[in-house]
């Protein structure tokens, strides 16, 4: 029995189809096919298709479904892809063709004649016949070429009623079309430049589409052979193209990871001969990372399509008209024009300041001009409410509050206050003219800004409190003098007064900042009365209203950035909460906030002011509030962030050899904001955009309102333009073509460089109370993100966050104890992550804990490798040691303090010239010695004597790399790969060390290192060389971390030529053989790390994709 | 960043400059050549994907072509134009059509080349088994005219991918020459997947006779060779049909004091 045992992949979707007349949706993952049914969301089956090849194309003929990849085929029966219970490994069916197929299609007489066509990459069409019986038979019936044989990039074949059209799309910018039964060349369409990469005819056979390098889309006339339009969108490469809607549309995917959908515009000439055609793209959508849109199919009936990214993510769009995106909202605008036409005069130049929405009942609007009116029975109704001219008079700020009652709460700058009390039919049931001055004589001189209402729209799950405190409604007044303090008062929503009891009346000094203190958002804790506050220069003001008088904490500038745009309360704890920080320029936080319940109430030091949330050099005794950030964040779009919201997800498991759908609650995180001229809906957690609308841009005033269900995301986006209110809704659509839009979720869109998996397991309960062990993987790609993801015990990944602080091509990443992670890049990049899972919070969070500053300006230089020992004071983790390897040579060892957050240089040395690849500290403490080992790309092993360094800070002085202890030469040229593993005493001294390097020469090597007791000398010997220990590059060693036979070291291997292989050391013999091989389905093989469940060992191996593998330790 | 911009700050792509070749790449024939010695007794030579033009720079200096009275012939043919070189013949055409390997064989008119080389990459899409079908089709096509030019004992060089399966390639070069060795210039970076193939003394397949006939594709032309590639079925095959594969021997070239293209300077 084979010892590796595959049992994941996830990688590039390479093709996909829809099967007609049902649910079911196809989808080729490498090799391996996957079932869905995309109306419920479910995945059905997966199958192992091909050994080698990927599923390039799918063609579905009733029953028979024929899938081919490079030089394979396989012909399948439909049902024995449904059927629950069929067998998973389908390779026995594959056969293989002399070359390339580049499509492959039915005859129209499949009912007889059980024919298929298929085309390959010199231009020849191999007919070959089908028998489905128990076992399916193929038979080549015919072999038919035109006179052309030139090398095909891509290529299709139109079935006709009685022969087909080939459609050969050149090397060399030609697109050849000839006619199968007499092989005539028919036109040799000329006009795009560089390769053809598609070429496909509409369902009536009169027109063509194609594309090239040149990136292009063409359309022909297939009588004449003329281009009668070409289109131009794309910002790269486009891999499919179709027309749809009755030939009316064209569809395109991209490398540029945009799907677009082009009308066909006809504008009539004279005759139908002289008519002009156009294409133009008039929706464009983005659904994928990084690179490549590979694979897409469209279902005609339905106008529904599905995208597959390199990043092994599969999306559905509604296509149609109606509901495409941007137009599928139902949209209303009111104008004021409108309403002046129908009922009073209105001044042409009055613009709409805000506006209250009654849940879809009406509306209330306020006017530049100081008209307020008021639109309701369902919407066909309007009233002046109040003219006002006097513009200190004017009603121009309004809250409002619609839990119970309708009660709308209107303030003019000097403070005058109307209140309006609504009934379910929005007539005025109570109305009434405060000023709440009257009752502060203390700041005669005090103008309003802005009000916030705040009270119990959170979800703090106590009841008792959230009934008293919907009785009440507090409202702060913000005034443009700095010297004014923010005045907080309580109104009684049944008597619509304000409560004079000076328990209810705060003066909230603001926080003394070097620019005007401007409110950009309030959030309130009812449970605890914390009242938080977000400004203009990203200050965040904590007021605790639970103590009197008040006490108040600041953090000044948390952020780059402009201002703080949202504060969001997620959860409540005894003496914690949990707060989501949106800062409008993109990056996000959540934050754990403390009470520091020892804090000594003293009256000078309420009002403390931090600089900026890193900032851990103040003593936290001292501070009232302790903030730790868990998540930060950026988003990928640009543009405005303005807040978020979360929405039920449920988390699937499944892999390749089980179907375990274990359906877990999680959150998805959607956030919105506005990106040029439209505001979006992005789903942060599956990466895709919901949904969009041209609305202009931020500056408008807008509102947004979510009502989502368990199905799907709905709300309203409303916003003014002019004299105009536009409302538009979202997700209300009657009938839904799909449950969700993600069916695949995917991994990184580009080459994944390096992972790492934590040692610790983590437990999961599902709804049944059984228990899923994970841990957490973190992934890097040359896309520049950082991923972190679960990675399950039955062998399936799930992504959660995708951090984009990274700007440079990503080099290494690592555990280096469970809640800390490095991660390095080019542009001199190491950073510092820290993971929490806790049980507070349904997700594993991250985040950049600090981040190393670059020695040069050079942005080519990258941080090769490193390696870390922990420094622990009295078992407390105190700090880093790191060894960080360049580029340029350069070798650096620093102590990092965890408390202070600060990089200390030990040492600083060059090796010679040339770019180091790895590093690794050995470490003995028996003869108390540390040594760096280090590899590069001349291929030499060198070890360097470290001296002990002392971690006491003030004493350190950068020094060079005392001493070369060894210098050898393993490999003819870059080593790629180094692990170093320990030898067992029971085998050895315990002072030898195993060094295995793989190269760039193919070559693998087992090295002994030996530090001899008595003498102190060091000695290093080959013990194993296997010169062809690959047939390409060995990129990555893994260790395991178990003993077969309590004597054999295990070590899995990985090349670019995609095999995976097991070697063992005997340690008896100082001996490594290999043990087993398996090709693996993840192109440009990088990066491998195994990780142990219960006693069985895992290894997760990335490239294009990640795939994963059971050891099996008793073979 | 883009792949451009990488090069730019590249020390071989300013050595280029300052030296006056066309391309980094002349770097890599250079320390081809270091190693093999591939030039000695060489007159006639194909150098096939060629543009811009560096590899022919590198053997129009070798062979002395600059001298108008030399004997050597280099035919030099890329799908790109490429501007003039003393003692090269350009031609601008696809190496995969039998039509383009038809002109070449019509200029060497019966002569036999001693060196054939090719440097050709195709357009890489992303998908790795077109790309590394394009790219097999590139080394055969460029192989075919090979077996129909080279002269027995001559050299073949060309660019490889040491992608999967290039264990099949090493085992079919191995059936038609004596030596085929794997190698890195340094020049070359070892984060790229490239390498040179260097197949030294062409012995002709005893039993075939390569002919070239328009309308072939080049799965046609090994046909009956024997190079232990997939043979032309009648009936589709079931699984997979055996293929042979080895391993050639890896080769660095290039000093080691020579500038290493990884490091950062
Ligand atoms: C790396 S460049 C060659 C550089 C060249 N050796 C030099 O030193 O200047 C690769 C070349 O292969 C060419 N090429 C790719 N496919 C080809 C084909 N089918 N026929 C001819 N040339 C091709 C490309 O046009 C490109 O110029």
């Amino acid at each position: 029995m084979a010892v590796l045992l595959k049992i994941n992949h996830d990688g590039p979707v390479t093709s996909l189809g829809f099967v007609t007349g049902s649910s079911l949706l196809l989808a080729g993952v490498g090799s391996y096919l996957r079932v869905f049914d995309y109306k419920k969301s479910e995945l059905l089956s997966s199958f192992s298709i091909f050994s080698r090849n990927k599923i390039h194309g799918i063609s579905i003929h009733d029953n028979v479904v024929v899938l081919y990849g490079g030089r394979n085929l396989s012909v399948l029966a439909l049902d024995q892809l449904t059927s629950g219970d069929s067998q998973r490994d389908l390779t026995s069916f594959q056969k293989s063709c002399d070359d390339l197929i580049i499509d492959i299609q039915f005859s129209s007489n499949y009912q007889t004649d059980n024919l298929i066509y298929i085309l390959t990459a010199h231009n020849i069409v191999i007919g070959v016949s089908i028998f489905l019986s128990d076992s399916i038979d193929l038979k080549i019936q015919f072999t038919k070429s035109c006179s052309e044989k030139s090398l095909l990039y891509s290529g299709s074949i139109k079935v006709t009623q009685d022969s087909a059209i080939v459609c050969a799309g050149t090397v060399l910018s030609g697109i050849l079309l000839w006619d199968l039964n007499s092989g005539k060349i028919l036109h040799n369409l000329v006009g795009h430049e560089g390769s053809i990469f598609g070429v496909k005819f509409n369902q009536k056979g009169d027109k063509l589409v194609s594309c090239s390098d040149d990136r292009s889309i063409k359309l022909w006339d297939f009588t004449t052979g003329e281009n009668l339009a070409t289109g131009w969108g794309h910002t790269a490469r486009i891999w499919y193209l179709s027309f749809f809607n009755n030939d009316t549309q064209v569809l395109s995917a991209s490398e540029d990871l945009t799907m677009k959908i082009w009308n066909i515009n006809i504008e009539p000439g004279s005759d139908s001969n002289s008519n002009k055609f156009s294409l133009n793209y008039t929706q464009n959508v983005e659904s994928h990372i990084g690179k490549h849109i590979w694979s897409c199919d469209i279902q005609q009936d339905q106008l529904l399509s599905v995208t597959g990214g390199n990043d092994g993510k599969i999306c559905l769009h509604d296509i149609s008209t109606k509901f495409a995106k941007n137009s599928k909202s139902k949209q209303f605008s009111y104008s004021l024009n409108q309403l002046s036409l129908n009922y009073e005069i209105f001044n042409k130049n009055d613009v709409i300041k805000n506006f209250v929405n009654f849940n879809d009942k009406g509306l209330l609007l306020t006017t530049s001009l100081g008209n307020l009116f008021l639109i309701k029975d369902n919407f066909q109704k309007f009233e002046l409410i109040k003219k006002e001219s006097n513009l200190n008079n004017q009603f121009s700020i309004i809250n409002h509050q619609f839990q119970n009652n309708h009660i709308v709460i209107l303030t003019s700058t000097t403070a005058d206050q109307l209140i309006l009390k609504f009934d379910n039919d929005l007539n005025i049931i109570e109305k009434k003219l405060l000023n709440i001055l009257t009752d502060v004589n203390d700041y005669p001189y005090f103008k309003i800004t802005n009000t916030f209402k705040f009270s119990n729209d959170n979800n703090d799950d106590n009841d008792n409190e959230k009934e008293k405190e919907k009785e009440i409604l507090n409202i702060l007044f913000e005034s443009p003098n700095p010297n004014n303090p923010l005045i907080v008062r309580t109104l009684n929503l049944k008597d619509l007064s304000y409560s004079n009891d000076p328990e209810n009346m705060w003066f909230l000094p603001k926080p003394q900042t070097e620019k005007r203190f401007i409110i950009t958002c309030i959030e309130y804790s009812i449970q605890k009365k914390w009242l938080f506050i977000g400004s203009r220069f990203t200050n965040l003001v904590i007021y605790d209203l639970s103590k009197n008088p008040h006490q108040m904490q600041a953090w000044k500038k948390i952020s780059k950035g402009d201002s703080i745009s949202n504060l969001n309360i997620v959860k409540c704890f005894n003496d914690t909460l949990l707060l989501r920080i949106f800062i409008k320029d993109g990056i996000y936080f959540l934050a754990k906030i403390t009470e520091n319940l020892n804090y000594n109430n003293e009256i000078n030091e309420i009002n403390k002011i931090i600089n900026g949330f890193n900032n851990l050099n103040i003593d936290n005794e001292k501070s009232l509030f302790q903030i730790e950030i868990l998540l930060e964040n950026k988003i990928a779009k640009g543009g405005f962030l303005e807040g978020a919201f979360e929405r039920k997800s449920d988390l699937k498991f499944d892999t390749l050899i089980s179907k375990d759908h274990e359906n877990i609650k999680s959150n998805d995180l959607i956030l919105y904001g506005f990106k040029s001229n439209y505001f979006y809906l992005y789903n942060e957690t599956k990466n895709y955009e919901i949904w969009n609308n041209m609305c202009g841009g931020s500056h408008r005033s807008w509102k947004l309102f979510i009502d989502s269900d368990d199905t799907q995301i709905k709300g309203k986006f409303m916003y003014t333009k002019s004299n105009s209110i536009i409302i538009s809704s979202f997700g209300y659509e009657d009938k839904l073509k799909f449950k969700e839009p993600v069916l695949l979720e995917g991994t990184h869109g580009r080459e994944i460089r390096d992972l790492s998996i934590s040692k610790k397991s983590y437990k999961f309960s599902n709804s049944n109370s059984k228990e899923i062990l994970y841990k957490h993987l973190v992934s890097v790609s040359e896309d520049n993100s950082l991923k972190l993801g679960r990675f399950f015990s039955n062998g399936s990944i799930k992504n959660i966050w995708f951090e984009r602080i990274h700007v440079s091509g990503l080099q290494k990443v690592k555990f280096i104890n469970e809640e800390f992670i490095c991660s390095s890049a080019a542009r001199e990049e190491f950073f510092i992550w820290r993971v929490q899972d806790l049980e507070i919070v349904d997700k594993p969070l991250i985040y950049c804990y600090d981040k190393l500053k670059p020695f040069s300006s050079n942005p080519d230089l990258r941080v090769m490798d490193f390696d870390t020992i922990l420094i622990f004071d009295n078992k407390n983790l105190v700090g880093f040691i790191f060894a960080t390897v360049y580029s340029d040579s350069s070798i650096r060892v620093f102590y990092y303090d965890l408390k202070l957050k600060q990089f200390n240089l030990i040492i600083s040395d060059f090796y010679k010239t040339c770019c180091v690849m790895n590093s690794k500290f050995i470490i003995n403490d028996k003869l108390n010695k540390i040594y760096l080992c280090i590899s590069s790309t001349d291929g030499h092993l060198v070890i360097y004597d470290v001296e002990n360094t002392s971690k006491e800070e003030g004493e350190l002085e950068v020094k060079k790399l005392s001493k070369m202890v060894m210098r050898k030469e393993l490999h003819q040229n870059s080593i790629k790969s180094m692990v170093v593993e320990n030898k067992s005493c029971e085998y050895g001294s315990g002072n030898e060390y195993y060094i295995i390097t793989g190269g760039d020469d193919n070559g693998l090597i087992l090295s002994r290192f030996s530090i001899d007791v008595k003498t102190g000398e060091e000695n290093i010997e080959i013990e194993t060389l296997i010169r062809d220990g690959a047939s390409s590059t060995i990129t990555s060693i893994s260790l395991s971390g178990k003993r077969k036979d309590d004597l054999k070291i295990r070590l899995i291997v990985t090349s670019v030529d995609q095999i995976v292989r097991l070697y063992e050391i005997d340690q008896e013999k100082n001996e490594m053989v290999l043990i087993d091989k398996e090709y693996t389905t993840v192109a440009d093989t990088g990066c491998s790390s195994i990780c142990e469940f219960e006693d069985k060992e895992y290894c997760v191996i990335g490239g294009t994709g990640m795939s994963v593998w059971k050891i099996n330790n008793d073979e | 960043m883009g792949k451009g911009s990488k090069d730019k700050r590249d020390l071989y792509y300013r050595k280029a400059k300052e030296e006056g070749w066309r391309a980094r790449s002349a770097f890599k024939l250079l320390q081809l050549d270091e190693q093999f010695n591939l030039f000695e007794g060489v007159r006639n030579v194909v150098d096939l994907c060629a543009a811009p033009g560096s590899w022919s720079q590198v053997l129009s200096q070798k062979l002395n072509c600059i001298d108008s009275s030399s004997s050597s012939k280099i035919v030099a043919v890329d799908l790109q134009p490429m501007s003039p070189i003393p003692g090269v013949e350009c031609i601008q055409a696809d190496i995969t059509h039998p039509k383009t390997l038809e002109r070449i064989l019509g200029i060497f008119n019966g002569q036999l080349a001693d060196f054939i080389c090719s440097d050709g990459a195709p357009d890489v899409t992303g998908l790795h088994d077109i790309d590394e079908y394009i790219q097999a089709q590139l080394i055969l096509s460029a192989l075919q005219l090979t077996t129909c030019i080279l002269k027995p004992g001559g050299t073949f060089v060309a660019k490889i991918f040491r992608g999967r399966d290039i264990d099949l390639l090493y085992s079919q070069l191995g059936n038609l020459f004596e030596k085929v060795i794997c190698a890195k210039p340094r020049s070359s970076r070892s984060t790229s997947l490239e390498s040179f193939i260097v197949c030294i003394n062409y012995k002709p397949q005893k039993d075939w006779k390569p002919k070239l006939t328009l309308n072939q594709s080049t799965e046609e032309f090994f046909k009956d060779a024997n190079l232990g590639r997939a043979k032309l079925s009648e009936s589709l095959e079931n699984n997979l049909p055996f293929e042979e594969r080895v391993v050639a021997p890896f080769i660095a070239c290039g000093d080691l004091s020579s500038y290493d293209s990884d490091a950062t300077y």
